[in-house]
């Protein structure tokens, strides 16, 4: 695939994880946590763009670091398993930077090292999501379950 | 109506009000905490921007 291929993909996964959050006005921390991811994948796209892997990826470091550290400040003041998990895959990829900046690096180190952040940055977007899909999943049902209803008691009962 | 009666609907209508100013109470917090939310991304976008503009700067060699 394509690099403008893959900005796309991924810009659209972050986007409508922070569209499906901003239905939930109840839960400001997923609206926060999709926003801040947001951020971060744009500037480290505009730091792609200025320099060449893989020294444009020499702060994501620093800014997962951060946002790792408000996503455990969000769940210290606010619990729930999304927030955990999430800081939990912060840090994994926390150590996934260690790793490669630390250790002699090749190219199939940094092979290793993009196909583990994005596994992990995918499995933020979906700890991320969670809250968010299930608000509209719930909604919707909500919504359905009365039509559905109607239609079922409209259908007439087969072999009676 | 019976006093019984008038009791009954005086108590669904402070229920009712405590429900509603329930939902106002979680609104606000939830406002306030998004509040904080937006400070914060603000900042942390501001930091960035400085970062990358400087970044570009040096790249430019300006």
């Amino acid at each position: 695939m394509t690099a403008a291929g893959q900005i796309l993909i991924w810009g659209a996964a972050v986007c409508a994880v922070v569209g499906v959050n901003a239905f939930d006005r109840r839960n400001p921390d997923a609206l926060g946590v999709s926003l801040m991811i947001l951020m971060m994948w744009c500037a480290q796209i505009i730091l792609q763009s200025l320099y060449t892997p893989p020294a444009s990826m020499q702060l994501d470091s620093i800014m997962d670091l951060v946002a790792g550290l408000v996503v455990l400040a969000a769940w210290w003041t606010r619990r729930s398993a999304w927030k955990l998990a999430t800081a939990v895959l912060f840090l994994v990829m926390i150590l996934n930077h260690a790793a490669f900046w630390l250790s002699p690096r090749g190219e199939e180190a940094f092979l290793t090292y993009l196909k583990l952040r994005n596994s992990l940055f995918a499995l933020q977007l979906l700890c991320v999501a969670g809250p968010g899909v299930r608000y509209v999943g719930n909604r919707v049902a909500g919504a359905l379950s009365p039509r559905l209803r109607r239609h079922i008691g409209h259908v007439p009962h087969q072999g009676s | 109506m019976t006093p019984g009666e008038e009791i009954a609907v005086l108590k669904a209508k402070v229920e009712s009000l405590i429900a509603d100013l329930k939902e106002v109470k979680d609104d606000t917090e939830s406002l306030k905490r998004f509040q904080s939310w937006l400070i914060g991304l603000w900042t942390g976008a501001g930091i960035i921007v400085g970062i990358i503009g400087n970044s570009i700067k040096t790249k430019l060699g300006l």
